[in-house]
């Protein structure tokens, strides 16, 4: 059976893919074939994408530095050459970022938000698979070379957490995966040690991988980079509160987080915010963005927005605001201390829907409505996105609790339903 | 005359209402197909001619639907659920607060404030379940035209269930429901039953009577299965197909 025939991989799996990116493509040249399909039309949506951005009246040559930067080859290969240092693979944004900079690796968020890349994804994965993870299967077919780096595996939501079993699936000769234990119940009393513990152990993993041994100055170093970042983030952010910022170029921005060296993305960060400062305010009726993630190329909900005249005001997804969305709160300067206080921060920050108590979702967006007076939440559910479903039930509640207006868009990768999206932003807009 | 059309251009039909001084005094339908804007003059041209108006009358058109884009001379443009709202809440004498439309490729649940406005929704995503589009596929299958549905309804026979919620799935229940004999009755009921399921799961818990519009409200079989479904009283507009184009030249009066 050919894996094209396979269609449940439970009980047939298909062959692996891939073994190494020279001797698979040497040996089967229908897997040539389709790595070279798969690498045209990824490509090529994201030149529409970024052609798209480059063409809108507001481009100016500050978004330039972050088109330019998406512009470049961003394999693992090309970026290692590019930085000269060791790329590993993150999925989830729950571990500390500062890690990778105190031990000079260069993380890369594992995460796709390409059609094109969704749809050259292998035969035989579930139907309603989460679209960020097919399209980072299909990724992995364009270059196998991500799929060889180590990962790094926070068990968030079920799709993350079974995803190397699933990539085990069709790829072999894949690099180690260290699995970060998540606790849940946050409110639980060990559940911070618990997490300090993955932590450290993660701390431990990455200074072998790094071949280093780093100690306080430089998570200390680390920090304080990571801080200005934030910052930059922060004022960004505070500019969008107003208005100023159109959705799109903000998370343009927090994509190409993993594309530069954090001192460059601070800098183009904060030319940027200069750039916006004396901006005129977006007429139109202010929104929140909430739910799963909005990833490059994937910015079709926001181009909608953007066509009705509405605009982003905030948001808290993982691949916005929230990609580095609390300061580190230092009280213990010594390498435990550190640790221990980056431990809190990734743990108290993260927003996701996958923890048991989730009644923290609602604080940060009525936070931000007392900054920015918007009245509506749009919540951006992806097909396949249990958590985030679940989540939305909840949440849509609470808000109509406190006079904010909700609406709930499904969507996936594809660009048809539009038309539908369209439909129920302009009525959404005349419910506001 | 102060006339005002509203044209609402869906997936499958294209419908305009005439209206003047609040009152609908016209109305047509041609089915959608390439050309919607050509479709759409010639559809007020009939207007004009059936109604015996010169075409000098100083008249307004608003869009909506889908296609409302496509209509490029529209007045104003403005979205269903909007022009929805406001079309049911006047034909319902100012009563409507729950509604479901089922239109050619969507299903609309609509909530109303006391004022006609509109103020919260939901609608299908892309699923053709419980649309118009299903009933279509059905009567395709069925070799039997839609018309036909509340009447053939009433025939006896065991009673059956169509349980899948996707179009595609049901059809093939459908067929194998056809292939152990089931007559047309317990499979019209068992679709009628299908949509309503699929609507009652959109609208949730109703406060009280809930309004059916869209071309598919005109099924009394519909209706019934839709009140067996969510309890309680489901009333229709007259001409329920043309609510939202009515509620589109509404948009139009002062």
């Amino acid at each position: 059976m050919t894996s094209s025939e396979n269609n449940n991989p439970s009980e047939n799996p298909a062959p692996p893919l891939a073994k190494t990116q020279a001797d698979s493509e040497a040996a089967n040249p229908r897997l040539e074939r389709l790595r070279a399909r798969a690498r045209e039309r990824i490509d090529q949506e994201i030149k529409s994408e970024l052609a798209a951005l480059t063409a809108r009246p507001d481009f100016h040559q500050t978004v330039g530095y972050f088109t330019n930067l998406l512009s470049q080859d961003l394999s693992p290969k090309a970026m290692k050459q590019r930085f000269g240092r060791e790329i590993v693979g993150l999925m989830c944004l729950q571990v500390p970022l500062e890690f990778f900079l105190a031990l000079d690796l260069q993380p890369l968020r594992l995460y796709g938000g390409s059609l094109s890349a969704a749809k050259s994804a292998p035969p035989g994965l579930p139907a309603l698979m989460c679209p960020i993870l097919r399209s980072l299967m299909g990724e992995i077919i364009k270059d196998p070379a991500l799929g060889e780096l180590d990962w790094i595996v926070p068990t968030t939501c079920d799709w993350v957490s079974g995803f190397e079993s699933l990539r085990n699936l069709f790829f072999e000769a894949a690099g180690s995966v260290r699995v970060v234990e998540l606790p849940r119940r946050k409110e639980y009393p060990l559940a911070g040690e618990r997490w300090l513990s993955e932590v450290a152990g993660l701390w431990e993993y990455l200074k072998k991988i790094s071949k280093r041994r780093p100690g306080r100055k430089e998570l200390l170093a680390a920090i304080n980079s990571m801080e200005k970042a934030r910052s930059a983030l922060g004022r960004l952010s505070a500019l969008r509160r107003k208005g100023q910022v159109p959705a799109v170029y903000f998370f343009l921005v927090t994509f190409s987080f993993f594309f530069d060296s954090v001192p460059d993305w601070t800098k183009a960060v904060n030319d940027l915010c200069d750039r916006f400062q004396g901006q005129k305010p977006a007429p139109g009726p202010g929104l929140f963005l909430t739910g799963s993630p909005i990833i490059f190329p994937n910015f079709k909900l926001l181009r909608l927005v953007d066509e009705l005249g509405l605009t982003i005001v905030g948001d808290d997804m993982c691949s916005g605001e929230r990609l580095l969305f609390r300061h580190v709160a230092l009280k213990d300067t010594s390498e435990d201390g550190i640790l221990r206080a980056l431990a809190e921060t990734t743990h108290d920050g993260c927003l996701c829907p996958v923890y048991v108590e989730n009644k923290r979702r609602l604080g940060p967006i009525m936070e931000a409505a007392r900054e920015a007076d918007f009245k509506g939440v749009v919540f951006h559910l992806l097909k396949g996105c249990h958590p985030y479903e679940m989540d939305s039930l909840t949440l849509e509640r609470d808000l109509f609790e406190n006079d904010l207006r909700f609406v709930r868009l499904e969507t996936d990768y594809a660009p048809e339903d539009s038309l539908n999206l369209m439909t129920r932003l302009e009525a959404f807009r005349s419910t506001l | 005359m102060n006339l005002k059309v509203g044209l609402d251009l869906g997936s499958t039909a294209i419908k305009a209402a005439f209206v003047d001084s609040l009152e609908t005094i016209w109305t047509g339908v041609e089915p959608t197909a390439p050309g919607q804007e050509t479709i759409a003059l010639a559809l007020i041209e009939k207007g004009f001619r059936e109604l015996g108006l010169s075409k000098d009358e100083n008249y307004q058109v608003a869009s909506t639907g889908y296609g409302k884009n496509l209509y490029r001379s529209a007045d104003l443009k403005l979205d269903e659920l909007t022009a929805n709202a406001s079309g049911l809440f006047r034909l319902s004498g100012g009563k409507a607060r729950e509604a479901v439309n089922i239109g050619g490729q969507d299903i609309k649940v609509l909530k109303l404030a006391s004022d006609g406005k509109l103020v919260d929704f939901r609608m299908n995503d892309k699923c053709a379940a419980g649309t118009g589009r299903f009933f279509e596929l059905a009567a395709r299958l069925l070799d039997t035209p839609l018309s036909k549905f509340p009447e053939l309804a009433q025939f006896g026979g065991e009673d059956v269930e169509i349980n899948s919620t996707c179009a595609v799935f049901a059809e093939s229940e459908i067929v194998s429901l056809m292939s152990r004999g089931v007559g047309l009755g317990p499979i019209i009921r068992a679709l009628h039953a299908s949509v309503a399921k699929r609507a009652a799961g959109l609208l949730g818990r109703p406060q009280g009577a809930v309004w059916l519009d869209g071309g598919p409200a005109m099924n009394g079989g519909l209706v019934e299965a839709l009140e067996d479904e969510l309890m309680t009283e489901v009333r229709v507009v007259p001409n329920p197909q043309f609510t939202v184009a009515y509620g589109a030249a509404l948009a139009l009066f002062p």
